[in-house]
């Protein structure tokens, strides 16, 4: 299903690297742009 | 086996996205250690790969979740091409009945591209993905 989705409101939600690091979801489109892949899980 | 099916995709084609300077990031919804070990068992480790253990991003953007998401007849036809494909169930480590998606962002926030899974399995394609950030980047 296509969607097209606020980004400006997704921006500021974090998330964590595999360091356990917090990142805003918005710093992908920081520079340049981006693909983002939301996983189901790690499996 | 659908999360490394849609991960191996977009890495046959991340030398490509990055010369054409986009980002190419997966999120999940697991710990930091089993982002850790599932981006180390992709090989992907020049990837980001990212976690959202609570969710917020999956119900900020919509994304389906709850067992009825996962019981979908188009679900067989899925599993039938990852398994023709070589891949294989592994241990679920996050959220079993979250469905995920796809969003391609330009610079600045602009979603350009958004997809959202009906069921397991129901991914966009990777070549329409990948043109999609191409033409975001300019080329």
């Amino acid at each position: 299903m296509f969607f097209r989705p606020d980004a400006a409101t997704l921006a500021p939600l974090t998330v964590l690297t595999t360091d356990g690091d917090t990142v805003p979801v918005g710093s992908a489109w920081s520079e340049g742009p981006a693909v983002l892949v939301w996983l189901r899980h790690f499996g | 086996m659908f999360c490394r099916e849609q991960v191996a995709g977009f890495r046959s084609r991340a030398a490509e996205l990055k010369h054409a300077g986009v980002k190419l990031v997966f999120i999940g919804n697991g710990t930091p250690l089993m982002a850790k070990d599932f981006q180390a068992f992709m090989e992907v480790p020049e990837l980001p790969v990212w976690t959202d253990p609570k969710r917020q991003t999956y119900r900020h953007l919509g994304f389906k979740r709850g067992l009825f998401s996962v019981l979908d007849l188009s679900l067989l036809s899925y599993a039938k091409r990852a398994l023709a494909a070589g891949f294989r169930q592994g241990k679920t480590q996050g959220d079993p009945v979250q469905q995920g998606g796809v969003l391609v962002v330009k610079r600045g926030g602009e979603v350009v591209y958004g997809f959202a899974s009906a069921t397991a399995g129901d991914h966009p394609p990777v070549d329409e993905v990948v043109a999609k950030a191409l033409s975001a980047a300019g080329r």
